[in-house]
């Protein structure tokens, strides 16, 4: 691990991020299930027809590469980069490394709501199929905003606070669901758990956008806020030295991350683990500044959610798993081999 | 400089500071001590605009740090807090960059400079700890630390530097180190220190006054000597402290007794 952070080393380490996200974001649309025989076969496309489908005359391969399978991997890419990026905050606000994105309530405020679109039936009337990504958009904002309003004291936004705010809401969210899911009918009870598996099987275009443009912003601010984060690691006092208000990073870290989760809620559902573990291991392998580190979350995060899913296609199809249990399946065990392991062990968390 | 006018603060119970006023000139190393409990940490933090006066004001160039963004307060006055735990697992030089981020911040991401790598580099010999620089701060020593953080206030170059007990975990070699450092920066660049310190012995020696807390209040200030001779600094201590100079010197020493 070098000392300081260069302009060098920064280009090198997102380029080589960047590039793995590019390549399996390429990659996964080729790949498919056919069935042969009675069998079951892995297939290419041909990436040379898909190319010429998409500049030329449409062709079979560029049809089920951009119209079936790309808007689910960018999708995938949208989610990952949103959920592990703002793990990462969480993580640096609130100086836990249990912290993830689901810790504060955007999750469970965001599922009581799509529950409760399930039960009432929205998804049946004008609305239609977008009404439970909808309806869990605004759950996670009102959340968002609830926590906010309990942590912030005076002038103050102290970490311990809105943990534990964010805490508390997000157990109170979840006995709201079960009392809500004890007087649902099976249909409804069993969407209700499927949809909260995280799944990425219905993605189209229209919604894939909704997701994408409050990501995008939500990651433009939080780079902003990149360099903060390092100096906050030291606490509020220790920050304000350095001339980094921590109250105001805190808000601003807080609502961005907030939003940036609540998107990619909206479109697949709590997909779970990547914000807790893509960061843990980045930080070992790259260090801690967070001017390599978020960003380097952010391509990794996407490649490591795409990965899942596409892993998800295909190891049951035609069924198709939920990314949310792959990435978990996928994810725990490699994070114990890192705590078991002495040597990066020491690097996944300080102190 | 600085300008601390009759300020009043309480955490709700007895009051910590009473009618505190202290003034802080260009070029000058100002010491606070004080027994254990009389508002010394407290004093600073109200300084480094952490903490609102119940009553009084508190001017750092003429305004109220209240007032001023922080990353404009920051590029004047730096303060070492007495506890500094990291979350993450920085290198020690990354620490010491952190003095860096107050001062001009070039694309998104606000990487440092060659001239801040310069500048940070110079700040590590000075503290004695250039060699340490790839180390893990979390893995160093107590006293490697606080010079490590002193490194971290040189770099940040401002008008006042604010230290909670910068030398509490040194040995006696690496605290006269640090507070040579800490006259030879002042000196050189009009600078101020202000610093809260247990150790007599360097607050007589290296400061060009000294400040008495006790019972919340300023109970004496002045040149060090005359200071430590003084029976309210005995008084607030609650034992006789024996003032003499080294033979041959006129650098003085304290032993209490």
């Amino acid at each position: 691990m070098k000392p300081v952070l260069t302009r060098g080393r920064l280009t090198a380490t997102l380029a080589l991020c960047f590039a793995g996200a590019v390549i399996v974001c390429i990659l996964s649309p080729l790949i498919g299930i056919e069935s042969v025989d009675g069998g079951r076969q892995l297939t290419l496309l041909d990436l040379g027809a898909v190319v010429e489908g998409i500049f030329g005359d449409k062709t079979v391969d560029s049809q089920l590469f951009v119209l079936a399978r790309l808007p689910r991997v960018l999708a995938g890419a949208v989610v990952g980069a949103g959920l592990a990026a703002a793990g990462c905050v969480f993580q640096a606000l609130l100086r836990n490394p249990l912290a993830a994105p689901f810790t504060l309530g955007v999750s469970s405020g965001a599922s009581l709501a799509a529950l409760l679109a399930i039960r009432l039936g929205l998804d049946h009337t004008a609305m239609g199929s977008s009404a439970i990504g909808m309806s869990a958009l605004a759950g996670a904002a009102i959340t968002i905003f609830v926590v906010w309003r309990i942590a912030h004291v005076g002038s103050e936004l102290a970490p311990a606070t809105l943990l534990l705010a964010g805490v508390i809401i997000a157990l109170l969210c979840g006995a709201a669901s079960m009392l809500v899911q004890y007087t649902a009918t099976f249909s409804e009870s069993y969407r209700f758990v499927r949809w909260m598996m995280g799944g990425l099987e219905w993605i189209q275009y229209g919604p894939l956008v909704r997701a994408a443009v409050p990501t995008a912003v939500g990651l433009l601010v939080l780079l902003t806020l990149s360099r903060n984060l390092n100096a906050m690691s030291a606490g509020g006092d220790a920050a304000a030295s350095v001339g980094v208000d921590a109250t105001r990073t805190t808000t601003i870290g807080f609502f961005a991350a907030s939003m940036v989760v609540g998107a990619g809620i909206s479109v697949a559902g709590p997909v779970g683990f990547v914000g807790l573990i893509v960061p843990h291991i980045l930080r070992g392998l790259i260090g801690p500044d967070h001017r390599a580190l978020l960003p380097a979350c952010m391509f990794v995060g996407a490649g490591f959610v795409v990965a899942c899913d596409t892993v998800a296609r295909l190891v049951l199809a035609p069924a198709q798993l939920p990314v949310g249990i792959v990435t978990a399946l996928l994810g725990g065990p490699f994070f114990l081999y890192l705590i078991v392991r002495e040597k990066t062990r020491a690097r996944l968390w300080g102190g | 400089m600085l300008r601390v006018d009759r300020v009043d603060f309480g955490y709700g119970g007895p009051p910590v500071l009473r009618a505190v006023s202290l003034e802080v000139d260009p070029r000058e190393v100002v010491c606070i001590v004080g027994p254990n409990g009389v508002g010394k940490t407290t004093l600073l933090r109200l300084i480094a605009g952490l903490l609102a006066p119940q009553g009084g004001s508190v001017r750092c160039f003429g305004n109220d740090p209240l007032l001023q963004r922080r990353a404009d307060l920051a590029r004047r006055l730096s303060y070492l807090p007495q506890d500094y735990r990291l979350t993450f697992p920085f290198t020690v030089a990354e620490v010491v960059l952190m003095g860096r981020y107050p001062h001009r911040a070039p694309g998104l991401l606000a990487l440092e400079t060659q001239d801040d790598l310069d500048r940070a580099d110079a700040a590590m010999r000075r503290c004695d700890v250039l060699e340490l620089a790839n180390r893990r701060f979390d893995e160093i020593s107590g006293g490697e630390r606080r010079r490590a953080l002193l490194a971290q206030a040189f770099c940040q170059e401002t008008d006042l530097v604010l230290l909670d007990e910068p030398t509490s975990s040194l040995d006696p070699a690496h605290a006269i180190t640090v507070f040579e450092a800490l006259c030879a920066e002042t000196r050189d660049r009009d600078a101020s220190a202000l610093v809260v310190t247990h150790d007599l012995n360097l607050a007589a020696r290296f400061s060009d006054r000294l400040v008495v807390l006790h019972g919340a209040e300023v109970v004496i200030a002045g040149p060090p000597t005359d200071v430590l001779r003084a029976p309210e600094t005995a008084a607030a201590f609650s034992c006789d402290l024996h003032v003499g100079t080294l033979p041959g010197t006129d650098t003085p020493f304290v032993v209490p007794r």
